[in-house]
């Protein structure tokens, strides 16, 4: 399968894939032939998924076996144009405000096909369910979003090979991609999106809701909508990523002046997130609010290993 | 002639704990002096005697708790009454000026404190105010604090205390509690940051966890998002509020209940979670906006709290610290959440004295070691 829209971090890429702005018509490719449709539809992000098949020419060479060459004319090779279907599976997502727009359009280019039912999950899924059925002339039959969840990553764990990676800072090679496995069992999936939910999957079919937080993505875009003059999400993290927090954030060694040894706390961990803005310039203001984010889910995820 | 008991530290007696965001400062005021005592009484001790008691304010941001005070307390052999003050640890260098002025050094060489003020404002006590600073472990104090006030009791009343029906506005109740065969505890310091400890015994204690975002971060972002500047302000401005104008709750992703996972439609999914769309955050107000921030911050460690009680297998949990000073609101919300999300396994407990364990900690040290 190829991935024919989808954003990767640190990889290039077309920025327009990484957009969650109301997508340009070019993104939904091979929607004509589209068999299998899937939506999810989340607290702030609608995502699609569909499986299509693209038809395109394949030259193939075949040579000869030229010692037994019983004519001077006869050819060394031959080229023949054949037609193949290979198929791929499309990945969209987009902000929950452009929903109804987004529909339209899908609706005006599924032409090719037999497709009767589209499998939705997510929270709208129960909220949108109505307007898609509406729109899209298609039953909508209700997944829930957590068995969805553990479904897709479960294959793509099992078949997909550098889907998954391990980010090592400060090495060589920041990005380690993973091989598939055959056994990924047990493991404990975190999904951050508006918010957050902690999952313990046994099995493929087993898993258990374990913890979550409110304080997730959703929380990322408010503050840095509210604290900043930039309100779209992709330009809120790179302004995160220029962003000084230590300004911002309460330092261990604000309160110590060093490391808090007995503890093991080195200097520049966050004491107090946001501990020293009661004080601050409330001039020019960067946003540091990822470095909030990131740490209460680390946090987070340490409390809940010793139950797996 | 009074024979001096050679083990008893001279006066005056101080415990102090240099926080992040605020200094506390407990300090002994002997009632059973002597006429002999006090003729032999050097001038700069009569004058901090006098000054401490006589004033609720000094400078212009140190405050004492008169409310806090612990009356005819029999401490180390002397009858006396312990004083609650505090002040910003922004204003140390003041604190340290006074120091000079009124010739501290002359009486007392040795300090005892703790927090980690202690470490980093060691070099300035001995350059500035010629003082001698014991530095003694945070959570150490915090412990030997909380269990002695938690023994002497609160002028004959209890120090702990829990809420019953904390979301009924005209049922809720703030109810005594025997901490009787305390342990294990579970301790949460709700200061500029928060520690966890898990607590077996008076001896063995040890910190599970903390997270940063804890008191420090309520205000700070409760004076970016709004422009107020203290936590009086801020917690006014709360108590106003509706948060779940700026938070996106279950209910507005999933139109209800998300039943499977137990999750009611009034939970919230995303702190802050509605911000991202233009008309809400036009439509909300400060009041709202800071509300939102004190439920962000107190359900967070609300829920690492309740994390923690299942990994240690703690049913009581004991909340502290400035965080929750005159801050009914947030004792409310974790007295429920704990309640809800267990299903009434763990309950919340709070001590009157909220945030000076640390500095009484650091003054039963003075008068351990001598």
């Amino acid at each position: 399968t190829k991935m024919a829209a989808c954003s990767r971090i640190g990889r290039g890429g077309h920025s327009m894939d990484k957009s969650i702005t109301l997508p340009a018509d070019e993104i939904f490719r091979n929607l004509e032939n589209a068999k299998r449709f899937a939506i999810d539809i989340g607290g702030s992000l609608t995502k699609l998924a569909y499986y299509s098949t693209v038809q395109h020419k394949v030259a193939k060479v075949r040579s000869f076996d030229h010692s037994v060459k019983e004519t001077e004319d006869d050819p060394l090779y031959e080229i023949s144009v054949q037609e193949e279907i290979t198929a791929r599976l499309h990945f969209i997502k987009f902000e929950n405000a452009y929903i109804e727009t987004c529909l339209d359009f899908v609706k005006d280019h599924l032409v090719n096909t037999d497709t009767k039912v589209i499998k939705a999950t997510g929270g709208g899924a129960y909220k949108f369910k109505d307007l898609i059925e509406k729109k899209l002339k298609l039953k909508v039959d209700k997944e829930d979003e957590m068995s969805c969840l553990i479904k897709g990553c479960n294959f793509v764990l099992k078949n997909i090979p550098h889907e998954a990676f391990v980010y090592v800072r400060h090495a060589d090679s920041e990005f380690r991609f993973q091989n598939t496995h055959p056994d990924i069992f047990p493991y404990l999936l975190i999904n951050i999106g508006s918010g957050v939910s902690i999952v313990k999957v046994e099995s493929e079919d087993q898993f258990e809701r374990i913890g979550g937080s409110s304080i997730g993505g959703g929380t990322f875009w408010g503050l840095g909508a509210l604290l900043t003059k930039t309100k779209r999400f992709d330009e809120l993290l790179q302004l995160a990523s220029r962003g000084q927090h230590a300004s911002v954030d309460m330092l261990v060694k604000d309160i110590y002046g060093g490391a808090y040894g007995t503890l093991g706390l080195t200097g520049d961990l966050i004491a107090s997130s946001f501990g020293k803005s009661a004080t601050a310039d409330k001039g020019e203001f960067v946003e540091p609010g990822l470095g909030t984010v990131v740490p209460v889910l680390g946090a987070r995820s340490r409390l809940v290993r010793p139950n797996l | 002639m009074k024979i001096k008991d050679a083990k008893k530290p001279s006066f005056p007696w101080f415990g102090m704990d240099i926080g992040g965001t605020l200094v506390k400062l407990v300090y002994f005021e002997p009632i059973d002096i002597t006429a002999e005592e006090e003729q032999e009484e050097v001038e700069s001790l009569k004058s901090i005697r006098r000054y401490l008691t006589s004033n609720v304010a000094y400078g212009s941001t140190g405050l004492r708790d008169v409310h806090l005070e612990l009356k005819d307390l029999t401490l180390c052999g002397r009858k006396g009454n312990l004083h609650f003050i505090r002040f910003p640890t922004h204003d140390m260098p003041a604190f340290l000026q006074m120091g000079r002025d009124k010739h501290f050094s002359s009486l007392h060489t040795m300090l005892c404190a703790t927090g980690g003020g202690a470490y980093k404002f060691d070099r300035d006590f001995y350059t500035m105010a010629d003082l001698r600073l014991r530095k003694l472990d945070e959570l150490d104090c915090l412990i030997k604090g909380v269990l002695y006030i938690e023994s002497v009791r609160f002028n004959g009343h209890s120090e702990c205390y829990y809420f019953e029906n904390p979301t009924d506005p005209d049922l809720c109740q703030q109810k005594p509690y025997k901490l009787e065969n305390p342990y294990p505890l579970l301790l949460v310091n709700i200061g500029s940051g928060v520690s966890i400890l898990a607590v077996y015994s008076k001896d063995n204690y040890k910190r599970v966890t903390g997270t940063s975002l804890g008191g420090g971060s309520f205000l700070g972002l409760c004076c970016l998002l709004t422009g107020c500047s203290t936590f009086e302000e801020a917690l006014e401005m709360a108590s106003c509020g509706d948060s779940t104008r700026v938070d996106k709750l279950v209910r507005d992703i999933y139109g209800g209940d998300y039943d499977k996972f137990g999750l009611p439609g009034w939970a919230v999914a995303s702190s802050f979670g509605n911000m991202m769309c233009k008309e809400k955050r036009e439509s909300i107000s400060k009041e709202d906006l800071a509300r939102a921030t004190l439920v962000t911050i107190t359900n967070n460690i609300g829920s690492i709290t309740r994390m923690c009680a299942l990994n240690e297998n703690i049913q009581r949990v004991v909340f502290v610290g400035n965080f929750l000073r005159i801050n009914t609101l947030s004792m409310k919300l974790l007295a429920y959440a704990m309640d809800y999300w267990s299903k009434g396994q763990l309950k919340a407990l709070f001590l009157k004295h909220e945030g000076y364990f640390g500095a009484v900690g650091a003054l039963l040290e003075l008068l351990n070691q001598s």
